[in-house]
């Protein structure tokens, strides 16, 4: 086991480096200098270039950036006047973390559920049903499905406010525009390990040994059909982190996503770098987590990196 | 040829292909036969809803939208198969060298693919439009930087489990070098994965270009993708709903055909494999 956690953790340091490495180099080679903006002479650029620090070599920059992230320092933003980057994103990151976490685990619970289901019934009416509607949630792309929402639920039946955090019924719309995808994909992994694991030999005993079958369903078969699910983890984070972005700024919600697309349109240089950068170590970590709890829970995943 | 008609007869194939049929020909023909072009702004005709001449209705600019719809939809499905076949290319000859080279080769390539799967491939890709600004060539190529992993990863798989049957021993015996096994042998049994993963990137690519066009770094007015209409829409659909459903609805069908399609053939290929 040590061996496999040391493995993992290299691995998530890697693509930690390599993350900030391409996102600096990336950045560097945008057209045009971030204090363009029309009516600056060229002296006046040239003092700003060096007073940030632009007109060094790009190594040393690169050099900078990288003992400074190490203090945990991302930086000024080029286009708000003396706001760090780590500012925002204190601000901003608990906004997306919790709508992150309150998609995710509506996505767990209700595509379990659907999914089961999705594997028991007998109705071939319900079976076609979930699954059509299993193929259009995996269809609808979360911007469409965040303006549609906001469109029939908000505007037209008034049901939900539309814009802003503010109270729990804000949550609602944002949280379903993001959740839709995810548990279409939870209820089609969990269908498809229910159908395999109940089949199986152990759950045919449990059945002749007269347990209910409620019982061999949530504390033998789960255990087993789980796994994949909770594998499923890692994209998922990858997916309402850029999934924010829309959502975000549909529902115009302070959070990184906005944040972001924000920086993207006034080519807030630092922002976006920092952003990235946070945005995509909090994946990476989200990754190694899970990675660590599959391998803790079966032996064979352990196994299988000890081998290669 | 026999495998194609199978998947005819499998219902979600055939609805999925049907959809995809009408759309190719849509995109294809409409913007040719119309009298309206997609570009051309006419202030005596903004905002109009559906009518016999304009079955979509027009844009705040006087364009009509089923013109640009079906424009739009044609750059989609462009950007979504190019996108999914050069991604595919790449999984498959990546993969295949994976799963056939030796234990260390293997052992790097695949910690490559971990290390490029741990970051979500969509802030490279906003990153490098930035960089490359705003067309179809530089949405295909931040589409390709990631979107080759998972095939790689099937294809790895698939190869290693073949190399061990007997048939691979047999084509090693007889002095068949490694290349020729993996592209003679090996590649075409895993075929069937191969088109299944390929049909699934489809809608992936198109999804990814939307998105970008949504948020504004994809593909660039005048031309203009599903994504990029429902974009200019969205500031008005209060006022005018229409504008941003139609293309929404043409995007969402469009992904729809494709997973029907994959969905589909996966059943098909499934039972093929159980016997």
């Amino acid at each position: 086991m040590g061996k496999y956690i040391v493995k993992r953790i290299l691995t998530g340091i890697i693509s930690m480096f390599i993350l900030i490495t391409v996102t600096f180099f990336l950045t560097r080679s945008m057209p045009g200098s971030p204090f363009q903006t029309g009516n600056v002479s060229a002296d006046i650029q040239a003092a700003m270039e060096e007073e940030y620090g632009l007109n060094q070599p790009l190594l040393r920059q690169y050099g900078t950036y990288l003992g400074n992230l190490m203090k945990g320092d991302l930086g000024i933003s080029f286009k708000k006047q003396g706001v760090r980057v780590t500012e925002v994103i204190g601000r901003a990151w608990p906004v997306t973390a919790a709508l992150g976490f309150l998609a995710v685990l509506t996505a767990a619970v209700v595509g379990t559920l659907l999914g089961i289901w999705m594997a028991q019934t007998k109705s071939r009416l319900i079976k076609g049903g979930l699954f059509l509607g299993n193929v259009l949630g995996s269809a609808v792309p979360n911007f469409a499905a965040a303006l549609l929402l906001l469109l029939i639920f908000g505007v037209k039946l008034g049901w939900f406010p539309v814009s802003g955090i503010f109270t729990p019924v804000h949550y609602v719309l944002p949280v379903i525009s993001l959740a839709v995808y995810p548990t279409a994909v939870v209820a089609r992994i969990m269908s498809q390990r229910f159908r395999e694991e109940a089949g199986k030999e152990y759950v045919i005993m449990a059945k002749a040994r007269g347990l209910k079958w409620r019982k061999i369903v949530w504390t033998h078969v789960m255990r087993h059909a789980y796994l994949p699910v909770l594998n499923y983890l890692g994209p998922a984070a990858a997916f309402l982190m850029t999934g924010s972005f829309v959502v975000e700024t549909i529902y115009t919600i302070p959070g990184l996503g906005r944040e972001f697309v924000e920086a993207i349109s006034n080519r807030d240089y630092t922002m976006i770098m920092g952003l990235t950068i946070f945005m995509g170590t909090v994946v990476i970590l989200v990754n190694l987590t899970v990675d660590l709890l599959c391998g803790l829970m079966n032996p064979r995943i352990r196994k299988s990196y000890e081998e290669a | 040829m026999r495998q194609m008609s199978k998947f005819w007869k499998n219902k979600y194939c055939r609805a999925g292909i049907s959809i995809l049929v009408l759309f190719i020909l849509l995109a294809v023909c409409v913007p040719l036969v119309s009298s309206f072009s997609p570009t051309e702004q006419n202030v005596a005709l903004q905002n109009l809803g559906s009518s016999p001449a304009h079955p979509f209705g027009t844009d705040k600019f006087g364009r009509d939208i089923f013109v640009r719809v079906w424009y739009g939809a044609g750059i989609s499905l462009l950007v979504g198969v190019l996108g999914a076949v050069i991604c595919a290319l790449i999984g498959v000859c990546y993969g295949g060298i994976s799963g056939y080279a030796g234990k260390k080769t293997d052992l790097i390539l695949m910690r490559i693919v971990d290390i490029i799967d741990a970051v979500p491939s969509l802030l490279y890709v906003i990153l490098i439009m930035l960089v490359l600004g705003a067309s179809v060539g530089s949405v295909i190529l931040g589409i390709c930087i990631s979107g080759w992993t998972k095939m790689a990863r099937v294809v790895r798989g698939e190869v290693k489990r073949l190399e061990q049957m007997d048939f691979a021993l047999a084509a090693r015996l007889t002095g068949a070098g490694g290349g020729h096994i993996l592209w003679k042998h090996l590649l075409p049994c895993v075929q069937g994965t191969i088109l299944v993963n390929l049909t699934f990137l489809v809608p992936e690519a198109i999804f990814t270009e939307a998105f970008l066009s949504f948020l504004g770094v994809g593909i660039a007015a005048p031309a203009a993708s599903l994504g990029t209409l429902i974009r200019e829409a969205k500031n008005q659909m209060r006022i005018y709903p229409g504008q941003m459903l139609w293309p929404m609805l043409v995007l969402c069908m469009l992904i729809l055909a494709f997973y029907l399609i994959a969905a589909g053939m996966e059943q098909e290929i499934g039972k093929i494999q159980e016997g």
